[in-house]
């Protein structure tokens, strides 16, 4: 039983040596992605979204409330 | 926009200046140029409130806004911070290729070390929660575009940060051909 896996596994793994070596111009786009395995993907989201919200987190520097005021200020003189 | 109620756009504005200087400053790297963009988003937003169509999402509205305009200044070349980005990402992979493995960077420096494509279409579903349409619509690509450069951000990421336990779950994950039985 156990040889019998054990060269239908080493068949597989020939053929698939096979294609890709019958393959080498594969398109660098479609070659590089990888998918990764959902620990990795929440991971990574939740380092991405503490960066992100530490930008969120910070004070509205005053220019902007002073713009948006000057906006409305000319919008009811037009 | 109801032109009547200028006192509601402003007020609308305001709540979602946050939101558009994280993405600026995702976007560009640079805090005075993303603020830079953030009040000429809010400028040309004002001028253009009759644009907006009513019922449709604001945000989403805004940040095409934004990010146009940063596109714009790009192909101007009036800001040049993302050129110098992609130098040193470039004498950063020489030098990991020399030294045989790249140095572990933190998030904040590796997620610059990203084309500026895929900072965005990160940004926008990974940390605004837009959807895989929206993110598409607001970038003028198919969605397709927008799941394989989210895709591709995730994987430099990895190789960026050699994320702790990366391997490790690489490893853990099953492999096809493994001697199970």
């Amino acid at each position: 039983m156990r040889t019998r896996w054990h060269d239908e596994g080493a068949r597989m793994n020939d053929k698939m040596k096979q294609t890709t070596n019958m393959d080498p111009g594969v398109e660098p786009d479609t070659a590089e992605i990888k998918q990764l395995s959902p620990e990795i993907e929440r991971h990574l989201g939740s380092k991405l979204q503490q960066a992100y919200g530490k930008i969120l987190a910070e004070p509205m520097p005053e220019k902007f409330g002073a713009l948006l005021k000057q906006l409305s200020k000319s919008e009811t003189k037009s | 926009m109801k032109r009547a109620d200028p006192g509601g756009l402003e007020a609308l504005l305001a709540a979602n200046v946050p939101n558009l200087r994280a993405f600026a400053r995702s976007l560009c790297g640079n805090p005075d140029y993303a603020d830079d963009l953030v009040q000429e988003t809010l400028v040309k937003a004002w001028k253009n409130q009759a644009s907006f169509v009513e019922g449709t999402n604001l945000k989403a509205w805004l940040f095409t806004i934004l990010r146009n305009t940063f596109l714009s200044d790009r192909r101007k070349r009036k800001y040049e911070t993302e050129d110098k980005d992609g130098i040193m990402a470039a004498q950063l992979s020489v030098h990991g290729e020399q030294s045989g493995h790249m140095d572990m960077l933190d998030f904040e420096k590796a997620f610059t070390k990203l084309p500026h494509e895929q900072r965005e279409a990160l940004i926008l579903i990974g940390a605004e929660g837009f959807s895989y349409e929206e993110a598409a619509l607001m970038c003028g690509c198919a969605v397709g575009t927008i799941k394989s450069r989210v895709n591709r951000a995730r994987v430099k990421l990895c190789e960026l940060m050699g994320v702790d336990g990366v391997t490790d779950f690489l490893a853990k994950t099953p492999q096809p051909d493994a001697d199970v039985t």
